[in-house]
C-alpha cells in the first residue's frame, strides 16, 4: 500500500526552500540570490520507497505574523494545518533570525522538522553548531543540509518518514513567555475553547498567543466566531494588563521572550568566533551601495548589460535571420501550390521566423541577467533605486517586478507585486510594470532600431529607449500617487543576501528555462496568431484593379493587400494613427500585437514577405523595412514609443484583472490609460520632429 | 557609563548599537522585529546614506532600512 504525506517547506525567505524543493522533488524551480522569488505556493510530488511525498513551497517568510499576499498564502496554509509535516528550512548560517519564525512554527502543535540548510557555509565561517544539542533544546528533528549541493536530502527524506509513522519522537518545547503571560493566556484558553468548531480550524496555542499579540488578522478571524465578542474583550484586558505590569506593549513582550529563548539556544549550541569580520560583501557594498555613487553604478551595470547583449548577439542574430530567409527559399521550392507555399513561407516561416531571429539576443540578455540576480546585486539594486523611487511615490520593493518584467514578462512582473504590503503601493507597481521593455517587446525594438539607425549606436539608442521606459513608469506613478492613491507607503526592509559568484551552470540553466519559454510561445500562439494574420492579408483574393491599368507583380501584391480583409481593417483604423505618422499597416501590427507584443514583428513579417513577390530578392525583414520608402526615422520613433506605452498583451492583462482583485474597474482604467498616453506620446514626438524638420 | 539615546539616523557608519525602542505603529515594530531588529538586540551600522536610509547587520543578517524609517528606531551606542 502506498501512502501519502503531504509536507510543507516553510522558511525565511532567501534560505533555499526552493532549492530543497528542487532536490526533492527533481523540479526546476526558480532559484536566486534574491528575498522573495516564491510569491505562490508550488507543488511537487515525489516517490519515495512506500511512500507518495506531496511536496509544497511556500512564500518565504519571516513570521506568523502575514502583511504581504505572498506571507499571507503562507501562514494560511501553514494554520490551517493543511500539511502531515512542516520542514522548516534555516539558514543556517543566520541561525537567531530564522529560528524566530521556528518559535512561532512550534506554537501550531504540528509535526515539525527543521532542516538547516547551508550548514557549509556555516563551517566556512569557522562556526559550528551542535546538532543534537540544538535538536534537544528546540524539541524537534534537525537534519543539516546543503540545498545547492544536494547534500541532506536522502537523511530528511528518512526523518519524513520517521516522523510520520511516529518513529521519531521529541519532547515538546515551548518558549517560556512568563508567569504573567501565561495567566493571561490561560483566561483566553478558557474561553476559546468554548468554541469546538474554531479551535478544530486553528491551532489554540498559537491562536491565543496571536490575540496576545494583536494580530489584525487573527482578530477579524475570531471576533466572526460564536464566542468572539467575549473573546476580543478579554483578549483586550489581557493586553492592558500586561502592558501597564511590564509597561510595553504585549508585541514587543512576545517578541522578546521568544529572542530570549532563541538566544540560550544558541549560546548553548553554536560556537562562533567573536572576532569582528569584514567580510568580502562589507567591502563590495561598500562601493555599490556607496551614498553618491550607487544610482550610477546601478546605470553603468545597466548599460553594461545591455552593451554586451547587443554587441555579442550581432552576428548571431545576423545569422538567424540568414537561416530564415535560406529556409524560405528552400521549403518555397518545395511547394508547388501557391497558396500552401504563401502560407508556410509568408505566414510561417515569415511571421515566426521574424520573431525567432531575435533568439540569441534573448538569451544573451537573460545570461546577463541571471548573472546579477544570481550574484546577490539585483537587492542591492533595489536599496539604492529605493531613494529615487520613493521621490516617485514607490517602493523600494516595487523594483523588483519592474526588473523582472524587463528581463522577461510582465506577467511573473505584476505576481511578484505580491510582495508589497501596502495595497496602494501594489496596485501603482502592477500598473507601471507593463511599460517595462519585456522579451517580448524587446525584438520591436531591435528590429526598428537595426533598420534605422547606424549599427555602433544600437546599444545605446536600445539603453536609451530602457531608460524612457523607466521616466513613463515613474511619471506615471507620480500621477498615480498624486491623483488616484494618496497616502503614506509601507515600510522598506530588506535582507541583504550576501554575494556570491554565480555558478556557469546556474546561469545557463536560468537562461535557458527563461529562453525556452520564448520559444514555445513562438511554437504555439505566436504561429496561430501569424497564420491568423496571413490569411487576413491573403482573402479575399483578386484585388480591384483600375481598368485600364497595367501593373506589375509587386503593386499588384501591394494591391492585393490594402484590399484584404486585414487591409480594410487597418484602413479603418489608419485615421486615428495617421496624425503619429502611422499607416494602416502599423495599425494591423499594433492591433494584433494585443495577442503577444511578439505579433507585432511576425505581423511585418508577414507583410513583407507577401510584399516581395520575388523571393531572390528578399532579404532580412530588418533590411525591407530598412528600404521601405514609407519609413523614416522620426516615424519609426513615433512607431517604437507607441509600442512602448500602449494597451499589454491580453495575457498580462487577464494576470492584471486577477491581482488587482478582478476590479472591471481597474482593468478598463488600465486598457484606456495605456492607449492614451501611447497615443499622446507618440503624437508629440511625432508632431514635434515634423516641427523640427526631421 | 551607557551612552545616549537616539535615533539610528543619528549613528555613524561603523559604530555597535543596542535597539531601545522602535517608535512606531504596530505594523513597523512587528516588520523589524520579524527580521531580527527587536528591542535589546545590538548590532553594527554598515552604511548610511542619508534620507534615513541605512544598512545594519544583526549577527550575520545585513538588513537595508528604507527611506524615513531610522528616526524611528532608537538606539544607545555601545
Amino acid at each position: 500500500m502506498i501512502k501519502k504525506i503531504t509536507i510543507a517547506l516553510a522558511g525565511n525567505p532567501n534560505c533555499g526552500k526552493s532549492s530543497i524543493f528542487n532536490n526533492l522533488t527533481g523540479a526546476r524551480q526558480h532559484v536566486s540570490n534574491y528575498p522573495g522569488v516564491t510569491v505562490e505556493k508550488k507543488e511537487g510530488r515525489l516517490k519515495y520507497k512506500d511512500y507518495e511525498i506531496n511536496v509544497i513551497d511556500l512564500p518565504g517568510t519571516y513570521s506568523l505574523s502575514a502583511y504581504s499576499e505572498d506571507e499571507i498564502i503562507a501562514r494560511n496554509f501553514i494554520v490551517q494545518r493543511e500539511a502531515d509535516i512542516i520542514v522548516n528550512i534555516i539558514d543556517s548560517s543566520n541561525l537567531e533570525r530564522n529560528l524566530y519564525l521556528t518559535t512561532q512554527l512550534m506554537e501550531l502543535d504540528v509535526p515539525l522538522i527543521l532542516a538547516m540548510n547551508m550548514s557549509d557555509i556555516v563551517e566556512k565561517k569557522g562556526e559550528h553548531i551542535d546538532y543534537s544539542e540544538l535538536s534537544k533544546l528546540l524539541g524537534h528533528p534537525l537534519i543539516p543540509t546543503v540545498g545547492n549541493k544536494n547534500k541532506g536530502t536522502q537523511k530528511l527524506l528518512e526523518t519524513i518518514i520517521g516522523v510520520y509513522e511516529k518513529k521519531i519522537e521529541f519532547e515538546k518545547v515551548y518558549v517560556n513567555y512568563g508567569a504573567e503571560v501565561w495567566e493571561e493566556i490561560d483566561k483566553i484558553k478558557k474561553i476559546l475553547i468554548k468554541d469546538e468548531a474554531l479551535i478544530k480550524a486553528y491551532p489554540l496555542r498559537w491562536l491565543i498567543i496571536k490575540l496576545i499579540e494583536d494580530d489584525r488578522l487573527v482578530l477579524d478571524v475570531v471576533e466572526k466566531s460564536a464566542v468572539g465578542g467575549e473573546v476580543v474583550e478579554q483578549a483586550e484586558k489581557s493586553r492592558r494588563h500586561l502592558k501597564a505590569h511590564f509597561g510595553d506593549s504585549t508585541d514587543v513582550i512576545v517578541a522578546e521572550r521568544r529572542y530570549g529563548f532563541i538566544s540560550g539556544a544558541c549560546t548553548q549550541s553554536l560556537k562562533v568566533s567573536v572576532e569582528d569580520r569584514h567580510t568580502i560583501s562589507d567591502k563590495i557594498d561598500r562601493i555599490t551601495l556607496n551614498r553618491f555613487a550607487g544610482v550610477p553604478i546601478f546605470a553603468v551595470v545597466m548599460y553594461l548589460v545591455f552593451k554586451f547583449t547587443f554587441v555579442l548577439s550581432g552576428p548571431v542574430v545576423g545569422w538567424c535571420e540568414g537561416f530564415f530567409n535560406w529556409l524560405a527559399g528552400i521549403v518555397g521550392g518545395l511547394i508547388p501550390q501557391v497558396l500552401l507555399r504563401s502560407l508556410v513561407v509568408d505566414g510561417i516561416i515569415g511571421g515566426v521566423g521574424g520573431v525567432l531571429g531575435f533568439f540569441p539576443l534573448i538569451l544573451f540578455m537573460f545570461f546577463a541577467i541571471a548573472f546579477f540576480e544570481d550574484s546577490g546585486y539585483m537587492a542591492r539594486a533595489a536599496f539604492v533605486m529605493d531613494k529615487l523611487m520613493s521621490k516617485f511615490g514607490l517602493h523600494g520593493k516595487s523594483f523588483l517586478p519592474l526588473m523582472i518584467s524587463t528581463n522577461g514578462c510582465a506577467v511573473p512582473g505584476i505576481m511578484a507585486t505580491r510582495t508589497l504590503e501596502n495595497k496602494r503601493d501594489r496596485l501603482i507597481t502592477m500598473m507601471i510594470t507593463p511599460f517595462m521593455i519585456c522579451g517580448a517587446k524587446l525584438p520591436i525594438f531591435a528590429l526598428f532600431i537595426g533598420a534605422f539607425f547606424p549599427a555602433e549606436y544600437s546599444a545605446n539608442i536600445m539603453f536609451l529607449m530602457y531608460v524612457l521606459s523607466i521616466i513613463i513608469a515613474f511619471g506615471c506613478a507620480k500621477l498615480l500617487k498624486t491623483l488616484v492613491f494618496k497616502g503614506e507607503s509601507a515600510h522598506f526592509v530588506m535582507e541583504l543576501p550576501p554575494y556570491r559568484i554565480p555558478t556557469f551552470k546556474g546561469i545557463l540553466l536560468k537562461m535557458w528555462e527563461r529562453g525556452w519559454m520564448y520559444i514555445k510561445k513562438a511554437g504555439t500562439i505566436i504561429i496561430l496568431v501569424s497564420v491568423i494574420i496571413w490569411a487576413g492579408f491573403t482573402f479575399p483574393q483578386n484585388p480591384v484593379i483600375e481598368e485600364g491599368k497595367s501593373l506589375t507583380e509587386d503593386e499588384v501584391a501591394a494591391l492585393q493587400m490594402e484590399q484584404s480583409y486585414a487591409g480594410r481593417f487597418g484602413h479603418g483604423i489608419e485615421p486615428v494613427i495617421k496624425p503619429l505618422g502611422l499607416d494602416w499597416r502599423a495599425g494591423v501590427a499594433l492591433t494584433a500585437g494585443f495577442a503577444a507584443k511578439e505579433v507585432v514583428v511576425s505581423t511585418y513579417g508577414t507583410m513583407y514577405s507577401l510584399g516581395e513577390v520575388d523571393p531572390e530578392e528578399a532579404g532580412s525583414l530588418k533590411e525591407s523595412i530598412g528600404k521601405d520608402a514609407s519609413w523614416n526615422p522620426l516615424k519609426a520613433m513615433s512607431f517604437l514609443i507607441f509600442s512602448l506605452i500602449y494597451i499589454p498583451c491580453v495575457v498580462v492583462m487577464a494576470v492584471f484583472h486577477r491581482e488587482a482583485g478582478s476590479s472591471w474597474k481597474w482593468t478598463s482604467f488600465m486598457i484606456f490609460w495605456t492607449t492614451a498616453l501611447a497615443w499622446t506620446a507618440s503624437f508629440i514626438v511625432y508632431q514635434a520632429g515634423l516641427l523640427f524638420g526631421l | 557609563m551607557p551612552g545616549a539615546v537616539s535615533p539610528l539616523l543619528m549613528v555613524s557608519p561603523g559604530k555597535e548599537v543596542i535597539l531601545v525602542s522602535l517608535d512606531g505603529g504596530l505594523n513597523f515594530r512587528r516588520r523589524l522585529t520579524d527580521m531580527g531588529l527587536a528591542e535589546g538586540v545590538r548590532f553594527k551600522v554598515l552604511h548610511s546614506q542619508g534620507r534615513g536610509q541605512c544598512i545594519v547587520r544583526v549577527g550575520n543578517t545585513r538588513l537595508a532600512i528604507g527611506c524615513g524609517m531610522a528616526q524611528k528606531i532608537m538606539v544607545r551606542e555601545t
